[in-house]
């Protein structure tokens, strides 16, 4: 506001009042009652205020006093804000912020827990982030006042009183792109808001399991940072999206479509989108905790993705039946070996030739060996070891099996990046 | 008047303790000093006397009319005068007007544009209110006000690139016809969901309040819109923030097929003015010299005193609410006949005009075969005109292109070029 005099804030009790979680404390007291407006109770109208004052040159901030009353404004939001440059042939610009608080809070019941990214995402021309920490908060709406498009700030009740030491100069943050906020190889989870902090606590947990999540946080919510989310994927192989929203039409659900159509190559399992249910948010404090994605079910969500069967496994160069293993084979899984082999896709000669085919894999292996190249292995190549059991009968033709356990040759393996828990 | 600017939008001091009643003598009336009691908003008398406040006043708001309907002006009547040039001005206008809609009309039902919307019987509301307003008072308009931009300097032609949606359209062929926006002059695009506009001139209104200029803002709505929540909001809005908007409601008694019997019962809607707190009029639409007469007042008591002001401009919509819509179906047709005719805004004013000697039929003749040749013309250039390339179906969604929309342009551009003969060949690529 004091770079800008353009800048311009409208809420409910924003001025004196500071606004109802204290955004908009001290602004009044700064830079007078006219530009920081407390408004009647009439969120269509200050929206639709925001939108007129946009069109002749301000650059007004809205806060909602909570998200879900936004809904009020929608009509202004969808119909005007995100409308209005186009259907005037680019004459008039609407550079206005619309932020306020959302998700869902402690025990604030169902009206003040909405979250709204699921109903705006349709919304051309508007861009909607969603900020997570102090840092990324101020930058993001530095990025958004600056902007020449609306753009619509999903921040979190429960995130207020975040502490972070911050960079003194100033900073801003580009409104299309993800964060990465812990780099790693297994599996790429993508979060944001609130959800990055439950996330965060199970990647502790994953960690000490011995898995690496890589964890983003997407920040931009229209439109998806694809580059940085496509960049992990060809990574990791493997997506978990944990967020707030319902399960239907929700961000998860638009993300899911969109990685699936330009990443598909590069996945070795569905993508899992941890949701909250299709249920309006509870006031009982046991209940809305349950709706909400906890760390628990990120952990065990990690977990099972990380032994989805669905393994592909990418050709190795000069590998014989371009899968690196030869007919006759033996491949063993450390997952004991069942539903592995015939769980095979059948894509790519996996599951048809040699593997299950071959009959190979026998169930219930006595102590099922997989040695975890993954973490020396170049990723993305999977290798597969075999060693063979003693208890093998060769099938015909299939070469004489091996006296005794010779170092491993290098042919397929597949990796989990898990550290086996027997040898 | 002081001449006042506010820095500050915080809500005056609440008006002095209204006096309960003023006219029944035998209400026991106590003295406001000794018995008057104090509550949030401010003091007010009491009265021991349980009394309603009628729902109806006794008489309907009376509207402020200066000529009858002969074109005489009525004796007694004040009104701002209006001279030669400006008075023919505004007449020519209004004929162009009419003569416009008639033709749009015409070219929609032969299948050339798709709708249109038109404003016949609202004439004097469209062009005298234009008159009596300056060129930086910005308009935010409901849909059927094509008058202000006619007055303002809108060519026909640029009138028909709206409608056909052409390359020259300034909206870029992306609206309905008749939603016609442009920037230079002050004239915001029109949406097409009603009232929508009421919110944002208390919006446009703050920002002139910033910028201090002396300007206002105009905001229309129809009969119809007042029932919108955003009416009540804007309206509102405007008063609590004292912010200069000029709210015109035209009352044309149609929504479509809605008359106001069915919209509202109160006196229509000059009286939901006092209860916003905001200074009304009523006057009689198809009376020019009036419309200019209040638009005039209006518009210097809003800027002056930084408020907001409310016109109720009573009239009848002569024509269909739009090419969808055959209002013989609702209303009967002798009506219809009646307002075209006996109540036209343009006789009316001809006759005044033609009788201070200003105006003649030879130049009524010519002016309207002039009209019609233009616009006929201006309908062919703009039939011949290409329409918008494929790009402007993508820009202005965002300041720039955002990678998913370069991605369905290009998609789009791809399939165009497999299928070139299924692809229209008048849109250039």
């Amino acid at each position: 506001m004091d770079r800008d005099p353009r800048v311009c804030v409208f809420g409910e009790d924003v001025g004196h009042y500071g606004g109802s979680y204290k955004v908009t404390k001290g602004l009044a007291e700064k830079y007078g009652d006219l530009r920081v407006l407390d408004t009647p109770i009439a969120e269509n109208s200050f929206t639709g205020m925001a939108v007129g004052a946009a069109m002749t040159g301000l650059r007004p901030i809205v806060e909602g006093m909570n998200m879900g009353f936004l809904l009020l404004a929608f009509n202004q939001i969808s119909d005007n804000c995100g409308m209005l440059h186009y259907t005037s042939g680019g004459q008039f610009t609407i550079p206005t912020v619309i932020r306020g608080p959302g998700g869902v809070g402690r025990q604030l019941g169902a009206e003040h827990s909405q979250r709204l990214e699921s109903y705006f995402q349709s919304i051309p021309g508007i861009q909607m982030v969603a900020c997570s920490t102090p840092y990324n908060a101020k930058g993001l709406m530095k990025a958004a006042i600056r902007s020449e498009n609306p753009v619509v700030l999903f921040e979190h009740v429960l995130l207020y009183n975040l502490k972070e030491r911050i960079p003194d100069e100033e900073y801003v943050l580009s409104l299309e792109e993800a964060e990465m906020v812990r780099p790693g190889e297994h599996v790429t989870i993508l979060t944001y808001s609130r959800m990055r902090y439950h996330v965060m606590q199970a990647a502790k947990t994953l960690v000490n399991k011995g898995y690496d999540p890589e964890v983003i946080d997407i920040r931009s919510l229209k439109p998806f940072d694809l580059y940085t989310i496509g960049n992990s994927i060809k990574k990791t192989h493997r997506v978990l999206i944990v967020e707030e929203c319902m399960r239907t039409g929700g961000i998860g659900a638009s993300l899911t479509a969109a990685i699936n159509e330009n990443f598909h190559d590069y996945l070795d399992a569905q993508i899992v989108c941890l949701s909250s249910q299709d249920v309006p948010t509870p006031y009982a404090g046991t209940l809305e905790e349950w709706t909400v994605v906890q760390p628990p079910q990120i952990v065990a969500a990690v977990e099972q993705l990380l032994q989805n069967p669905f393994v592909r496994a990418t050709p190795i160069k000069g590998a014989g039946l371009g899968l690196g293993v030869r007919v006759g084979q033996k491949v063993i899984s450390n997952q004991g070996g069942l539903g592995w082999a015939g769980g095979g896709r059948g894509k790519e000669g996996l599951g048809g030739l040699g593997w299950a085919g071959g009959g190979r894999v026998k169930e219930g292996l006595e102590k099922p060996f997989l040695h975890t190249a993954g973490l020396d292995a170049p990723h993305g190549v999977h290798q597969m070891y075999i060693r063979p059991s003693p208890m093998e009968r060769a099938s015909p033709g299939a070469p004489e099996p091996r006296a005794s356990p010779a170092p491993p040759e290098p042919c397929l393996v597949v990796s989990n990046g898990r550290a086996p828990e027997w040898n | 008047m002081v001449f006042r600017r506010f820095e500050s939008a915080r809500a005056g001091e609440a008006e002095e303790a209204v006096t309960y009643s003023t006219s029944d003598d035998d209400d026991e009336i106590y003295d406001a000093e000794n018995k008057a009691i104090d509550f949030p908003g401010g003091r007010v008398a009491f009265t021991p006397q349980i009394k309603f406040i009628s729902e109806s006043p006794d008489k309907r708001i009376p509207c402020y009319r200066v000529l009858d309907d002969d074109g005489y002006p009525i004796a007694g009547s004040t009104y701002e005068q209006v001279d030669k040039e400006t008075a023919v001005k505004m007449y020519k206008s209004m004929v162009t007007l009419q003569i416009m809609d008639t033709i749009f009309y015409e070219a929609q039902r032969q299948g050339r544009i798709s709708f249109y919307l038109t404003s016949m019987g609202e004439e004097a509301i469209n062009i005298a209110t234009a008159a009596a307003l300056s060129f930086d008072d910005i308009i935010l308009p409901q849909y059927r006000e094509p008058g202000i931009l006619l007055w303002r300097g809108f060519t026909l032609q640029e009138f028909a690139n709206q409608c056909f949606g052409t390359k020259d359209d300034y909206g870029k062929g992306r609206q309905m016809p008749i939603h016609y926006g442009s920037k230079q002059h002050n004239f915001f695009t029109i949406s097409s969901p009603i009232a929508t506009q009421l919110p944002q001139a208390a919006g446009v209104a703050y920002s002139l309040k910033m910028d201090n200029k002396e300007a206002c803002v105009v905001a229309f709505t129809g009969d119809g819109g007042t029932s919108e929540g955003d009416f009540h909001a804007g309206m509102n809005f405007a008063a609590v923030m004292e912010a200069p908007v000029l709210f015109i409601c035209r009352n044309n008694g149609w929504a479509i097929s809605t008359p106001v019997s069915e919209q509202f019962r109160s006196d229509g809607v000059v009286v939901k003015g006092q209860a916003y707190g905001i200074r009304s009029i009523r006057v009689d639409g198809n009376d020019t010299l009036a419309v200019y007469s209040a638009i005039r007042a209006a518009r210097e008591m809003v800027i002056r005193e930084q408020k907001p002001v409310l016109v109720e401009a009573l009239t009848y919509r002569v024509g269909h609410h739009s090419t969808s819509d055959d209002s013989t179906k609702y209303r009967p047709l002798d009506e219809i006949e009646h307002w075209k005719t006996a109540r036209s805004p343009l006789a009316r004013f001809r006759k005044w005009v033609q009788r201070n000697g200003w105006w003649n039929d030879e130049g009524e003749t010519e002016l309207r075969g002039s009209i019609r040749k233009q616009l006929l013309n201006a309908i062919q250039v703009a039939e011949k005109t290409e329409k918008p390339s494929l790009e402007d179906l993508f820009t202005d969604v965002y300041d720039n292109l955002p990678l998913n929309l370069h991605e369905q342009e290009k998609s789009l551009r791809e399939t165009i070029k497999r299928h070139q003969k299924d692809f229209p060949s008048d849109v250039p690529v």
